[in-house]
C-alpha cells in the first residue's frame, strides 16, 4: 500500500480544515471497508487519512419519537440494527443495513460510507432516499443539507466539494401508519453486490384506508440510485383495500424509470423485470408494515 | 521361517473409524504453518510487476531507478532466467513444455496475458518492493487480444506464439504459424453408417467459461539460494518433489541441489502443482546476495495469473434408434489451453463419450493458446465439461426417445470388454449395477412432490491415477511409529495414511506419528493430485507396515531361536497367549493434553516375547510402491 | 532492518496481554498481527473483505482485520484464533471442529473460528439458518460448510451443558 499519514479528527471542522488542506489527495476513514479495499488497488492516490470515528457527533446514533433519527455518518451497520428502537422504526433502514457485507463488514461499514462511496448498487441508498433523509454536511462555508436522493450524481462521485465531510443523516420521525421496505436480488444468499435493488415507504392514514403519500428508489438501474417521484406519486390517495392495482402501477413506472446496463451482474433486460417484481414486494411489505403500525412507531 | 499374521481383512479396526487428525490440533490453534507464514533470519520480501495487457511485445525493460531505491536489494527480468529448449516434462496432472513454462514466468519478449510476470523485485519491505514495481519501466507495443477458442482458431487471428506449429493427428507437425498447438482424434466403426441407422440425431454446441481453483490460500514462495550452491524452497504445493523437479529443469540445476520443504497448504485443486513464484524467489534470492526471499500473491493476482480450469466449446452430435440404442456419436471440443499449450482436451476427450457402447464414434480435440493465463489441472481436468455437454445431449435422447434416463444408461452403458471413447477396453466397472441399483434406491423412486422439484441423472468417467509413493518409518522402543511421507497433507490424508500404516501393523492410528517431510528426507513422491493419495501413498504404507512386521518378528526369531512360526496380533488381543505380539500398549491420545505415559506394569507383553531396544534398535524401512499402479488403476470410471 | 515511514506506536490489548508496537499508516492489523507479533494463525485469503480468514474480534466486534488499518487498534482490546484456547484446553469451537473434521486443508479455519466464537458470545443458542447467516462472511473451499455449521451447533449445546 502507498503511504500516507494518518490523523484521528477530533471535530467535524478540524476534519474539514485537514481535508480542505490536503486537496485531492486526503481521504476520509469510517469503517474503511470501501477505501482500504481501493487503497489496496491503488485506485486512489493518497497522502492523509482522516479517521472519523472518533468525531462525537459522526458516532451518533440517537432516535427521538419526536424528532426522528440523528444517524451519525461513521456509525456502523451493526449498532443501527441492534438498537431496537430505531430497528422498530425505520425497517427499510435496517432491511439495508443487516444485509450489507457479512456481519464483519457490519462491524464496521457505515450508511454514510456507503452513501459517500456512490456506488450505483449501494443497498442503503434507496432504503435511505425511501426514508426520506436529508444529508448533512459540513465544509469550508459552514454546514448545509441536501436531501439524500440529490447526493449522488455518478458513479463514485458526490455533491461533496472540496473539503466537504458529510456529517450525519437525518430521518424524519414514522407517524403511525408508516412502513418501509428494501429488498435486492442477488444470486446467492448474502455477502454480493444487489443486482437490482430496490427502497419504498408508504404513509397510511390515521384509519389505515388510504396512502397518503410514498416514496420509491432503485439501485444498481442507473449510474446512481434513481429517486422514482413518479412511482410514489402513483399511490398517493390509492385505497389499502385496494393497493395491488395501485402498486402493480408504481412497480410498472419504476420499471419504466430504470436505465439500467449490461454487464457481469445482469442484463439490461433482467434488471427491468427485477425493477418491477422488487417494487412491487418492498410496497407490499411497506403496506404491511404500515398497517401493523397504525398504533404508531414511537412505542 | 514363516509368518503367520492372523489379520482378518473383513473386520477393519482403525479404517472406517474416525480419528481426530493428526494436524488437527496445530490447524483449530493457528499454529500450523502454512508458506505465508514462513520468518528467516534477513527475509527479503519480493513482489512481481505483470503486464497490464493480454497481449503486447516488450519493447525495452528498465529498472534502473527502482534498483536505486533504498533497499531494493535485486531486480529480475526472463533475462535472468537461462534459455531452455523445446521439452515436453509430464507433470503429474499434466505436462508443460519447459520453454514455455519459463517464459511463462517471467515474459521473454512478449506478455501473452494480464498479469504476465515481467520482473520481480526484492526488498527490505513489502512496501518498498511494491513502491519499487512502480519504477520499473516497461515499454509495450499493444497487440490484439484473443480471448476465446472460436477467435483464436480463425484463419487470420492474432499469432500468440510465432513458432507454434500445430502437433496434427501426433505426429505430422503443421506448416503455418497457428494458435492450434494440437489436433487429436479418436476413431472407430462407421460414422456416417452409424447416423444412418439412427432415426433421430440430437446435435448441441456447448460454450463452458474459464473457471479458477479459487482456494483459499494464495500462492507463496520462500527460497534461499545459499552460496553454497544449495537451493532451499518453503512453499504450499501439492508436490515438493513436482516443485523440485520444475526448479531443476527451469533452473538448469541438478535436482541434489535443491531442497524444498512443503508448508501446510490451504488447498489447491490442482492448481498448486505447477511454479509461479518459486523459481523467481530463487533467483531473487542469488542476485540478492544469497539472502532468503519470501514472494505472497495477493487475491488479485492469484485470479489473473494463476491456471484456471480451460474454457472450451464443444459440439456433441448423437444418433439413436427409435428403440433407444446409439448408433453413432461426434464430438469436436476446443478447450482454452490460455497463453501456452497444453490444456486437458486429451482427458476431455477420454471422458466425453466413455460411459457408452458406442460402434461408431469420432472425437476431435483442439488445444488452442488464447490470451489468458496457462489452464493448470482442476479436478478431473478437462473432465467435467466435456462430461456435462454429453450428458445434456444423452439426456435430450432418452426424452425423445421416451425413456427413463436409466433405462437409456441400461441399454446403452458400457460394461466390461466395451472400449472406451479412446480406445482402451474397460474391465469390470460396475456401471449398469450402479445404474441398476439406483432405479431401486428410495432416492430415485419416492414420488416428487411440490412444484419446482425434480431429478437428474448424469454419468461420468474419470480415472484414478496410481503414481508413486515413497514413505518410510521409524519403530520406536515404545512401540510407536514415525512414519515419514512425502505426500503434502492437502486435507486429511496425514490421517488417512497413518490409519492404514496402524491398521496393517495392528496398532492404533495414535500410535502412528505421521510426519510430511521435505525433499531430501524421503523417497520420491509423486503430487498430491489425481484422487490418488489415499490409495498410492496408501498402498506405499500398507506395504511398509507388512514389512515392518515381517523384519521385527525375524529379529524376535532370531535371538530367541524360536522353533515355530510367530503370530502376531491387534492390539484388543492383549491378553492372548505368548506367541502374539503387540507392537504397542499405549492408550491413544486425543486429548488437548499430553498422553500420559502408560505405567510400566501394565505392559502386556510376555517377558519371554517383549521387544527392548536392546534387540529391536530403531528400523528404518524404505519402501517404494511399484509403478505398474499406474496402469492398474487407472481405467475405474466414477459412475454419478 | 526495513525503513518505515511516519512510524506511530500503538497500544492494545490482545488476547488478553497489553502489548505495544510500532507501525505505518499504511499497515493493516492483519499484516502486524501476523508479522509482527507473529500471531500467524491470522490467515490473509483475499485481503479485500470477502473471506473471513483474517477474522479478528475487536472490542466484542467481529471484524475483517486485512480491512483494518493497525493504527485504528490503538487502545482496542484484540481476540485472535490464538486466544480461544485456555491454556490447558481447547475452546469448545476448537474441539467440536475436531470432532466434526469440519476442516480439510485448515487455513479458513482460524477465521471460521473466530467468527463462530462471535456468533456464540452474541447468540448462545443460534438455530442452523443463524449460523449459516452469520458464517455467510467466510469462505471455505473444501467442505461445503455442512461440517463446519453442525460443529459450530453442536459447540453450543455443549457449552449449554457446561
Amino acid at each position: 500500500m502507498q503511504a500516507f499519514d494518518y490523523i484521528r479528527a477530533q471535530s467535524a471542522e478540524q476534519a474539514v480544515a485537514l481535508l480542505s488542506q490536503a486537496g485531492d489527495h486526503a481521504r476520509v476513514l469510517a469503517g474503511g471497508t470501501d477505501l482500504l479495499a481501493q487503497l489496496k488497488e491503488g485506485r486512489r492516490k493518497v497522502s492523509l487519512v482522516v479517521d472519523i470515528k472518533f468525531i462525537p457527533e459522526l458516532n451518533e446514533l440517537c432516535y427521538d419519537p419526536a424528532e426522528g433519527l440523528w444517524l451519525g455518518a461513521a456509525v456502523p451497520c451493526y449498532r443501527i440494527y441492534n438498537n431496537h428502537a430505531v430497528a422498530r422504526a425505520y425497517p427499510g433502514l435496517i432491511d439495508a443495513a443487516s444485509l450489507i457485507g457479512g456481519v464483519q463488514i457490519q462491524g464496521r461499514a457505515s450508511l454514510g460510507g456507503n452513501l459517500c462511496n456512490a456506488s450505483p448498487a449501494a443497498d442503503s441508498i434507496p432504503a435511505l432516499i425511501a426514508h426520506a433523509a436529508i444529508c448533512q454536511i459540513a465544509g469550508p462555508a459552514g454546514r448545509r443539507h441536501v436531501p439524500v436522493e440529490t447526493f449522488c450524481t455518478g458513479p463514485g462521485r458526490t455533491v461533496l466539494a472540496a473539503g466537504e465531510l458529510l456529517v450525519s443523516l437525518h430521518l424524519p420521525p414514522p407517524r403511525p401508519g408508516f412502513g418501509a421496505a428494501y429488498l435486492r436480488f442477488i444470486p446467492r444468499n448474502e455477502m454480493d453486490i444487489a443486482v437490482v435493488g430496490s427502497g419504498a415507504s408508504v404513509q397510511l392514514d390515521e384509519r389505515g384506508e388510504t396512502i397518503v403519500s410514498a416514496r420509491v428508489a432503485l439501485g444498481a438501474v442507473a449510474p446512481t440510485p434513481l429517486y422514482v417521484q413518479e412511482a410514489g406519486a402513483a399511490l398517493v390517495g390509492r385505497s389499502v383495500a385496494d393497493a395491488e392495482a395501485a402498486i402493480a402501477e408504481a412497480a410498472g413506472l419504476a420499471q419504466a424509470a430504470a436505465r439500467p446496463i449490461d454487464d457481469m451482474r445482469g442484463t439490461v433486460a433482467q434488471r427491468k423485470h427485477l425493477a418491477a417484481v422488487l417494487t412491487r414486494r418492498a410496497l407490499r411489505i411497506a403496506v404491511e408494515r404500515a398497517k401493523s403500525n397504525l398504533s404508531g412507531a414511537q412505542q | 521361517m514363516s509368518v503367520v499374521a492372523d489379520q482378518d481383512m473383513k473386520e477393519f479396526k482403525v479404517i472406517g473409524s474416525r480419528p481426530i487428525r493428526h494436524d488437527g490440533i496445530d490447524k483449530v490453534t493457528g499454529r500450523a504453518l502454512y508458506g505465508a507464514d514462513i520468518r528467516l533470519p534477513g527475509l527479503l520480501y519480493g513482489k512481481v510487476l505483470r503486464s497490464p495487457h493480454a497481449h503486447a511485445r516488450i519493447r525495452r525493460i528498465d529498472a534502473s531507478k527502482a534498483l536505486a531505491l533504498p533497499g531494493v536489494k535485486a531486480v529480475a527480468t526472463g533475462a535472468d532466467l537461462p534459455s531452455l529448449s523445446d521439452t515436453v516434462k509430464a507433470l503429474g496432472e499434466g505436462s508443460v513444455n519447459l520453454k514455455y513454462q519459463s517464459t511463462g514466468l517471467l515474459a521473454d519478449d512478449k506478455v501473452l496475458f494480464h498479469g504476465h510476470p515481467v520482473a520481480a523485485v526484492a526488498a527490505t519491505s513489502i512496501h518498498i518492493a511494491e513502491e519499487a514495481l512502480a519504477l520499473i519501466e516497461v515499454d509495450y507495443e499493444l497487440l490484439p487480444p484473443v480471448l476465446d477458442v472460436r477467435t483464436a482458431m480463425q484463419e487470420g487471428a492474432p499469432i500468440l506464439l510465432d513458432d507454434l506449429r500445430t502437433r496434427e493427428l501426433g505426429d505430422q507437425i503443421g506448416t503455418q504459424r497457428t494458435n492450434v498447438a494440437e489436433h487429436i482424434r479418436h476413431q472407430r466403426g462407421d460414422l456416417a453408417r452409424g447416423f444412418a441407422e439412427a432415426d433421430m440425431i440430437v446435435e448441441r454446441e456447448f460454450t463452458t467459461s474459464t473457471v479458477h481453483q479459487g482456494y483459499i490460500e494464495p500462492q507463496n514462495a520462500t527460497a534461499l539460494w545459499n552460496g553454497d550452491g544449495l537451493i532451499t524452497v518453503w512453499t504450499s504445493t501439492q508436490g515438493a518433489h513436482s516443485v523440485r523437479s520444475q526448479l531443476a529443469e527451469l533452473l538448469l540445476l541438478p535436482e541434489t541441489r535443491i531442497k524444498v520443504i512443503p508448508m501446510e497448504i490451504g488447498g489447491g485443486f490442482g492448481g498448486k502443482i505447477n511454479v509461479y513464484l518459486e523459481p523467481l524467489a530463487a533467483i531473487l534470492s542469488l542476485k540478492a546476495g544469497h539472502k532468503p526471499v519470501k514472494l505472497v500473491m495477493n487475491r488479485a493476482e492469484v485470479l489473473m495469473a494463476t491456471g484456471p480450469t480451460s474454457g472450451s466449446v464443444i459440439r456433441v452430435k448423437m444418433g439413436v434408434t427409435r428403440d433407444g440404442r446409439i448408433t453413432a456419436a461426434e464430438v469436436w471440443m476446443a478447450y482454452e489451453a490460455g497463453a501456452y499449450p497444453g490444456s486437458p482436451v486429451g482427458s476431455g476427450m477420454n471422458v466425453v463419450l466413455s460411459p457408452y457402447r458406442i460402434e461408431n464414434l469420432q472425437i476431435d480435440g483442439y488445444d488452442v493458446v488464447v490470451n489468458k493465463p496457462r489452464a493448470a489441472a482442476y479436478r478431473a481436468p478437462g473432465g467435467t465439461n466435456a462430461a456435462y455437454a454429453a450428458e445434456a445431449v444423452i439426456d435430450e435422447l432418452a426424452e425423445k426417445v421416451g425413456l427413463d434416463p436409466l433405462a437409456f444408461r441400461l441399454l446403452n452403458g458400457a460394461q466390461e470388454g466395451d472400449r472406451r471413447g479412446d480406445g482402451p477396453a474397460f474391465r469390470r466397472i460396475g456401471y449398469l449395477e450402479t445404474v441398476r441399483a439406483i432405479q431401486e434406491s428410495d432416492h430415485y423412486r419416492t414420488p416428487l412432490t411440490g412444484p419446482h422439484r425434480g431429478r437428474g441423472v448424469a454419468s461420468g468417467y474419470w480415472g484414478n491415477w496410481g503414481g508413486k509413493s515413497s514413505v518410510s518409518a521409524s519403530v520406536n522402543a515404545d512401540g510407536q511409529v514415525n512414519l515419514v511421507e512425502g505426500s503434502t497433507d492437502i486435507g486429511g490424508s496425514r490421517t488417512s495414511i497413518a490409519m492404514q500404516l496402524a491398521e496393517t501393523l495392528g496398532i492404533s492410528e495414535q500410535d502412528v506419528k505421521p510426519y510430511v517431510v521435505d525433499t531430501d528426507s524421503v523417497g520420491y513422491n509423486d503430487v498430491t493430485g489425481g484422487s490418488r493419495t489415499t490409495f498410492g501413498t496408501g498402498w506405499a504404507v500398507y506395504e511398509l507396515g507388512l514389512k515392518l512386521k515381517e523384519e521385527m518378528l525375524a529379529r524376535v526369531h532370531t535371538p530367541m531361536a524360536y522353533s515355530q512360526p510367530m503370530a502376531y496380533s491387534q492390539p484388543k488381543t492383549s491378553a492372548s497367549p505368548s506367541k502374539k505380539l503387540r507392537l504397542s500398549s499405549t492408550t491413544t491420545a486425543r486429548s488437548w493434553r499430553a498422553p500420559r505415559p502408560t505405567p510400566r506394569n501394565t505392559a502386556p507383553v510376555s517377558p519371554r516375547t517383549s521387544w527392548t531396544s536392546k534387540w529391536i534398535p530403531r528400523r528404518r524401512a524404505i519402501w517404494s510402491t511399484p509403478a505398474c499402479w499406474t496402469t492398474a488403476c487407472r481405467s475405474r470410471p466414477i459412475c454419478r | 532492518m526495513s525503513t518505515r515511514k511516519n512510524e506511530t506506536m500503538v497500544r492494545a490489548r490482545i488476547n488478553g496481554e497489553e502489548v505495544a508496537f510500532l507501525c505505518e499508516p499504511r499497515e493493516t492489523l492483519l499484516d502486524v498481527l501476523r508479522n509482527d507479533l507473529e500471531l500467524t494463525g491470522v490467515k490473509e485469503g483475499c485481503g479485500n473483505g470477502n473471506c473471513g480468514a483474517c477474522n479478528v474480534i475487536m472490542d466484542g466486534v467481529l471484524v475483517n482485520s486485512c480491512l483494518v488499518l493497525a493504527v485504528e487498534a490503538e487502545g482496542r482490546s484484540i481476540t485472535t484464533v490464538e486466544g480461544l484456547a485456555a491454556p490447558d484446553r481447547l475452546h469448545p469451537l476448537q474441539q467440536s471442529f475436531l470432532e466434526h473434521a469440519a476442516l480439510q486443508c485448515g487455513v479458513c479455519t482460524p477465521g471460521f473460528l473466530v467468527a463462530a466464537k462471535s456468533l456464540l458470545d452474541h447468540n448462545p443458542h443460534p438455530t442452523e439458518h443463524e449460523v449459516r447467516y452469520w458464517l455467510a462472511g467466510n469462505l471455505c473451499r473444501c467442505t461445503g460448510y455442512d461440517k463446519i455449521v453442525r460443529a459450530v451447533l453442536d459447540a453450543a449445546d455443549k457449552m449449554d451443558g457446561n
